[in-house]
């Protein structure tokens, strides 16, 4: 390499470097910001959370705070020994004595500001900030996006990256997914109680009913007649022959069965007996009556021609 | 042509500087982004249900019915947001639920404010006081933890608990006046609680304060060249130590601190000094080189003084004055001997 080619490398890294060299920041020599939280409420004001390292070698250190009135503050050492302070014209000096991790907090309500319905935090952060939003405070604005979000319960707590934020939110009562949940449960248990209640009393009136009408079927005192169903058998030549059967069966009973006797005898279906009954009443041959709710089923003195004049109730 | 090849290769070393740190700044990045685009997204899903509970508590108001359908607009983005979101084009993700956020926001500017809002405020008005009266028990629990006798001060701590359950209770059933009265009492209380608890830790802060007046003065007096120019301040420590063992805490911080703002306005006006002594030896070594006199040791002796000055001014912005006495103290024996 030539004198003149390592002179312009040698010129060419001072340039590159004076124009890399990054500015020194101006931060505060007292303390290092470590960790802010605020927490926003629905009357404007905001809860800080300002924890600082101070420098051990001085006594004192001067606080930039957020805000410019504060309420309820309060000083605290990492190990929660409440220290003295006073106010200045730029924040806050607080006699650290050499302890290093200090905590301020405090509420303010220079944070917030409202149009309306819409409210407005801001704060010019130091390092990441966390912002804690209780339920009924709806994030509907942001001037930059988050670096991360969790939630406690319906309250959210979003984390957002050092420097200025403004973050817009409403405050309204807005059920809860918890209070919803609750309340469907609850519509839920409502709901299955009224059905069972309903199945129940529907149930146990058909049950009454039921009793009833068996209790009246059963307190009826049936005819006893002698009939000759031979003779009715040979007038109706063309009768099915399970039909037959039943006729032969209420003649053997007296000329008169319940319907329900009808079905257990010849074990059928309750529409199948029914079709029967119906068959046997269009030749004239029985009749049907309501004895406590319950179709009895008698054969006629005098078989009629067509139907019968009862009908019997379809199952 | 050495000034062309000059920036040619400036030029290349600042590409070749900026593509390291970019490539990692990338894949930092991306992680960011997805990290913001689900929580962005989170935010975003949760203020267009809010606000259309808010804006459905209004039904049959045609202004709202228009914000309605202004809101359908945001529910779309969102959907794309969300679709983003799975393909995994996070800043896509990003860039649309922000902008869905902002239409939200402008529908949430025009909704008309309402009593509910009044509720919540009242209500949270003793959700703070809750938070400052466990923040005070946590306070409480430590000092007695430390062996403090809090036991008048749980009481105190009961009460206020006592006054902000009554104050949560009458915000429930909607007396506001009431919850506020109580609030403020609970507010007065705990005040007194901060001074008592303040009181009891009085004896430890003296001995804080004793312990750095000590340390403080232990260090000046282990840096030989540093006594001599601190004699003011080592006389307002040992009286603020005098303060301190007569009980008197204030004022001894007070003391404390003044000493303290005295050493570095004392040292600020040995650094201006030496910065100007340097000012002035530079000037005649200039004007010693251009009569021909080799000046090269004497030159190299004045950037040492110069680089110490440097380090002094350092140490003094991080509040180490001691040590920054100690630079400026070197830097002035190098510039005696080039005298």
């Amino acid at each position: 390499m030539s004198e003149s080619s390592a002179k312009t490398v040698l010129l060419a890294a001072t340039l590159a470097l004076l124009l890399f060299t990054p500015i020194a920041q101006a931060t505060p020599a007292t303390y290092e910001p470590k960790r802010l939280t605020a927490t926003i409420y629905a009357d404007g004001y905001v809860w800080i959370e300002y924890e600082v390292e101070a420098n051990p070698l001085l006594p004192s250190i001067n606080l930039t705070l957020f805000g410019e009135r504060f309420e309820e503050l309060i000083v605290v050492s990492g190990d929660g020994l409440l220290l003295d302070y006073n106010f200045t014209q730029n924040g806050l000096e607080v006699n650290t004595l050499g302890l290093t991790d200090i905590k301020v907090s405090y509420f303010t309500q220079d944070l917030t500001n409202k149009t309306g319905r819409l409210w407005t935090f801001t704060i010019d952060a130091p390092v990441n900030i966390t912002v804690r939003l209780p339920k009924e405070l709806t994030v509907v604005g942001l001037n930059k996006a988050p670096l991360g979000i969790s939630s406690e319960g319906e309250a959210l707590t979003i984390v957002f990256e050092g420097g200025v934020l403004t973050l817009n939110y409403i405050v309204a009562l807005i059920k809860t997914t918890a209070t919803q949940q609750s309340e469907v449960r609850w519509l839920g248990w409502l709901g299955y109680t009224a059905l069972v209640a309903g199945v129940g009393l529907v149930g146990g009136v058909v049950t009454w009913i039921t009793l009833r009408r068996r209790r009246a079927a059963k307190s009826y005192v049936k005819e006893k007649r002698v009939v000759d169903v031979e003779k009715i058998l040979v007038s109706k030549p063309d009768l099915r022959a399970d039909d037959k059967e039943v006729l032969r069966f209420l003649a053997e009973a007296g000329g008169e069965a319940f319907e329900a006797e009808l079905r257990s005898r010849f074990n059928l279906p309750k529409t199948s007996m029914w079709r029967m009954v119906r068959r046997l009443q269009r030749e004239g041959l029985v009749g049907v009556k309501k004895v406590g709710g319950q179709n009895l089923v008698y054969i006629r003195e005098e078989p009629e021609n067509g139907g019968g004049t009862d009908v019997p109730q379809n199952p | 042509m050495i000034a062309v090849k000059a920036a040619a290769i400036a030029t290349l070393i600042l590409l070749a500087a900026l593509t390291v740190p970019q490539l990692t700044l990338t894949e930092a990045e991306a992680g960011e982004v997805k990290n913001s685009a689900y929580a962005l997204n989170q935010i975003l899903e949760r203020a267009i249900k809010n606000v259309q509970t808010v804006l459905s508590g209004e039904e049959g108001n045609k202004a709202y019915e228009a914000l309605k359908s202004r809101l359908k607009e945001a529910e779309t983005l969102a959907e794309r947001a969300r679709k983003a979101l799975n393909e995994g084009t996070y800043q896509d993700a990003l860039n649309t639920s922000l902008k869905a956020l902002n239409i939200v926001k402008s529908i949430a500017a025009e909704i008309k404010e309402s009593e509910e809002e009044q509720i919540v405020a009242a209500t949270h008005s003793t959700l703070r006081m809750s938070i400052l009266l466990s923040g005070l028990k946590n306070l409480t629990d430590s000092a007695a933890a430390k062996g403090y006798t809090t036991s008048n001060l749980s009481e105190k701590l009961e009460a206020v608990s006592k006054l902000v359950e009554e104050a949560k209770s009458l915000s429930a059933r909607g007396d506001t006046l009431g919850a506020g009265r109580r609030v403020a009492e609970a507010k007065s209380m705990l005040g007194h609680l901060v001074s008592s608890l303040n009181k009891a830790y009085a004896e430890e802060k003296r001995r804080l304060a004793e312990e750095y007046v000590n340390r403080t003065l232990g260090r000046i007096f282990s840096a030989e060249d540093v006594r001599g120019r601190f004699k003011e301040q080592i006389e307002e420590l040992n009286l603020s130590r005098r303060q301190l063992q007569a009980g008197n805490l204030g004022a001894a911080v007070a003391q404390i601190n003044e000493a303290m703002k005295q050493m570095k306005k004392s040292l600020n006006e040995e650094l201006k000094k030496v910065a100007d002594r340097i000012q002035q030896i530079e000037k005649r070594l200039n004007e010693s080189r251009v009569r021909g006199v080799d000046v090269e040791r004497e030159e190299r002796m004045l950037q040492e003084a110069s680089k110490l000055v440097e380090q002094a001014t350092a140490l003094m912005e991080k509040g180490d004055y001691i040590a920054a006495r100690m630079r400026v103290a070197e830097a002035e024996a190098i510039l005696q001997r080039l005298r």
